[in-house]
């Protein structure tokens, strides 16, 4: 169901906006839009500052030991929350000072480790590394080698070539030259390719600048592994970060909200269920009893936005439609017929008591460990809901882990594969004709009494003659029904085209869509070969499994197949069923009477990710 | 050759296992190396990104499954193979065709739409949805001949 808006404009002094916000943001009752005017309420960027600080210290402590994620659950009321905000400001400094410090120790230890790295190869060089590359009478030159050069000095030559460490650039080596050699020593050196390398820059001889830097980067280490011990400490206080980051978040999404202002008072406009008007009249009341509220219907003009109130059942799936397109305010909301028929569809396409059995346990486990929140926790729910028609399909068609544990209580579809061809038609004709009703009180209440009958009833007595022709006993009723329908169609098809070709035509036309509710229908067909594909997989997992048995070998691996094998068959299943269930849904069923077009309903509340208030509905 | 009825049934087995195969793997190739690219970049994409991806991969399963189920009917697995003529043996080979040829070009198909949707993802997370209903447009042929498959095979 569609629940009506109601538009409302509420004006009070400044002074008393912050208590009014917060009282609105409790109640989770108005959607505040902005238009050209509006300004934000509060001081956003000091608090969009506080926000990215939580997340980062989440992210931070995370990062740096386990968290548990079978934590549980923080509950508390509004007001706590909204206490929260800035209580953890300390807490959360420390932390992130922390890890700027680790951050600045961690660079520190690469820096010195690539100066190691670098000294390394002269480790064993005697001469202290400041002292220049010349003395009195000889040219020292630096640099590497590459690995495994045979060192051959010309006779007579007065050069020597020392070796020392080797790294990735080659072998480290001095080369020392009388003056008046210099040139005939670069040739040499050219030749064996050698690359003059200046040396590190550092005190005293390399062994001492290594013992120094060595000994520093051991103090680092001890700093960082200190440094990460405090920070893992921190994980303890993973719940009052997450408070933090909630009472952040809310605190920001309160600031955010767009007002009109002038001098002395300001104004909020927007949204509100009509049924909630009253409540949200006494909120504001309350805290500002002189406020001025006025509440109208939306004009022709504007758009409200979608808020859908279904039961507990239905509202899960409301988040397929969503994903298509939510509902038009105005128009109809398919999701109690489109969510029994995901519901039972669903169950057809998976079709096998074992996996339900399975889907039971696995999503019901899954809610207690992941807890999910908003749209995954319905995704999931729906899921959940459809592990019953599983089971159900699974008993009627005898399927068990892809084995016939017992006998079907219709037919076994592979025996009788053109029955279960013929039984999922049926499903979809039902499943459009259904779309057509709706599509026909969707007609009739805005009062096109004969859209309604021309071009819905006219089809749906069409359809159900031709279905009729294959049956003996209904062969001449379904003859009458299937031609009346037909007449009806080509007659009214052209009515709305002003002249007499312009009417035949439009009539033929409107015939020719028979091609599209065939294919529509055919589309079913998929139900079928989905439950045949998930079913004989399993077979085949089993017949895999059974053919290595006869060894206590050979059982533990056929239990292992076993396992593996439903476990992808499970998975691989589930992902078909939920496309192409949502497909039957949008492409044949929505394509009948659907187009959407609405947004969402998002008052302003409380915006929390990891606490859960005990006095805010969401 | 056709002196064996055999090797007729599991040439038949042997291409509706594999072409199909081919389809999904360049389809899960095209759509994985488009998904990677976006995850590289909107990490927390992956979820939504991994559905599209799987959604080529289909085809193999099929082509699988009606080898599988070949190999049962004409008594290749399970005994009962002797009974096999050279025209049941064609019977079998040819109702394999339909999902092998089909489930070859969808697949390839589906992968490129699933890539395209990938994209189409990643600049738009809410579109999500409308990528994995248009990419499972194109699996209908591949479920469809699946279908015909089955059907030949059961009514041989």
């Amino acid at each position: 169901m569609i629940v009506p808006m109601k538009h409302i404009d509420i004006c009070a002094m400044q002074s008393d906006r912050e208590e009014l916000l917060r009282s609105l943001q409790r109640a989770s009752v108005m959607m505040i839009v902005s238009d050209d005017e509006t300004v934000s309420a509060g001081n956003t960027e000091a608090l969009e500052q506080n926000y990215i600080d939580a997340n980062e210290a989440i992210a931070f402590t995370k990062s740096s030991g386990k968290v548990s994620g079978l934590r549980p659950e923080n509950v508390v009321s509004f007001d706590d929350l909204d206490k929260a905000a800035g209580e953890y400001a300390p807490l959360v400094s420390d932390m992130l000072a922390t890890k700027e410090l680790l951050e600045g120790k961690e660079r520190e230890l690469d820096r010195l480790n690539s100066q190691i790295d670098e000294l390394l190869p002269w480790k064993d060089l005697e001469m202290d590394l400041g002292e220049g590359s010349d003395t009195k009478a000889c040219h020292k030159f630096f640099g590497f080698l590459p690995m495994n050069t045979t060192i051959s000095i010309p006779d007579g030559l007065p050069v020597d070539i020392e070796t020392y460490g080797s790294s990735a650039k080659g072998t480290a080596c001095m080369c020392i030259a009388y003056h008046t050699a210099v040139e005939e020593a670069e040739d040499m050196l050219r030749e064996m390719g050698f690359s003059e390398t200046p040396l590190p820059n550092a005190d005293g001889t390399p062994a001492e600048a290594l013992k120094t830097l060595e000994d520093r980067r051991t103090a680092v280490e001890d700093e960082i592994s200190s440094l990460k011990k405090t920070a893992s400490g921190y994980t303890s206080s993973i719940d009052q970060l997450e408070m933090d980051r909630d009472s952040a978040a809310t605190e920001l999404a309160r600031a955010q909200v767009p007002v009109s202002l002038t001098d002395k008072t300001f104004m909020i406009s927007g949204w509100v269920a009509s049924d909630r008007v009253d409540e949200l009249k006494t909120i504001v009341l309350g805290v500002v009893p002189y406020a001025l509220i006025d509440v109208r219907d939306a004009e022709e003009s504007e758009q409200p936005p979608t808020l859908t109130k279904n039961n507990k059942f239905i509202s899960q799936f409301e988040t397929l439609t969503d994903m298509f397109s939510r509902p038009y305010p105005r128009g109809v909301d398919p999701n109690p017929v489109m969510g029994v028929w995901y519901w039972i569809i669903f169950g057809m396409m998976m079709g096998d008591a074992g996996y339900g059995v399975l889907m039971l346990i696995l999503f019901a486990v899954l809610k207690k460990v992941m807890r999910p929140r908003g749209e995954t926790k319905k995704l999931i729910n729906l899921l959940h809901f459809s592990s019953v028609t599983t089971i159900f399909w699974g008993i009627v068609f005898g399927s068990y882990f892809g084995a016939e544990w017992f006998p079907p209580l219709l037919f076994t579809p592979l025996d009788k594969p053109v029955e279960a061809l013929i039984f999922s038609i049926i499903i979809g004709v039902l499943h459009i004709f259904s779309g057509m009703i709706i599509k026909m009180y969707d007609l009739i209440r805005n009062g096109h009494v004969m859209d309604a009958i021309f071009d819905q009833l006219s089809w749906i007595v069409l359809l159900t003659g031709i279905g009729f022709l294959v049956i003996p006993a209904l062969k001449t009723a379904g003859m009458i029904m299937a031609i009346a329908g037909a007449a009806v169609i080509l007659l009214t098809g052209g009515r709305d085209k002003p002249n007499i070709f312009g009417k035949i035509s439009g009539g033929l036309l409107s015939l020719y869509n028979i091609s599209s509710y065939f294919s529509d229908i055919v589309s079913y067909t998929r139900i079928i070969a989905l439950m045949l594909s998930s079913g004989v997989i399993g077979m085949v997992m089993n017949l895999l499994a059974s053919m290595v048995q006869g060894s206590i070998i050979g059982y533990f691996f056929s239990f292992l197949i076993y396992i593996a094998g439903h476990a992808f068959n499970l998975v691989m299943g589930l992902l078909s069923a939920y496309v192409h269930d949502s497909r039957l849904q949008y492409i044949e069923f929505f394509g009948k009477f659907y187009d959407g077009g609405g947004y969402a309903f998002d008052p302003l509340s409380a915006d929390t990710k990891y606490v859960t208030l005990n006095d805010q509905r969401k | 050759m056709f002196k064996n009825p055999m090797s007729i049934v599991l040439i038949g087995v042997a291409i509706a296992a594999a072409l199909p195969g081919i389809g999904s793997a360049y389809g899960v190739h095209a759509a994985g190396k488009a998904a990677a690219g976006v995850v590289s970049d909107k990490p927390e994409l992956f979820g939504k990104l991994l559905v599209l991806q799987a959604l080529p991969g289909t085809q193999g399963i099929y082509g699988f499954l009606v080898a599988v189920l070949i190999l049962v009917r004409s008594g290749i697995l399970g005994g009962g193979a002797a009974a096999l003529t050279t025209e049941t043996a064609f019977a079998y080979f040819g109702s394999g065709l339909a999902i092998a040829l089909g489930g070859l070009f969808s697949g390839i198909y589906q992968g490129r739409v699933a890539a395209a949707s990938i994209l189409m993802t990643a600049k738009q997370p809410d579109a999500s949805a409308r990528g994995i209903t248009m990419t499972a447009l194109v699996e209908t042929y591949a479920i469809l001949a699946l279908l015909v498959s089955i059907l030949a095979l059961f009514s041989i």
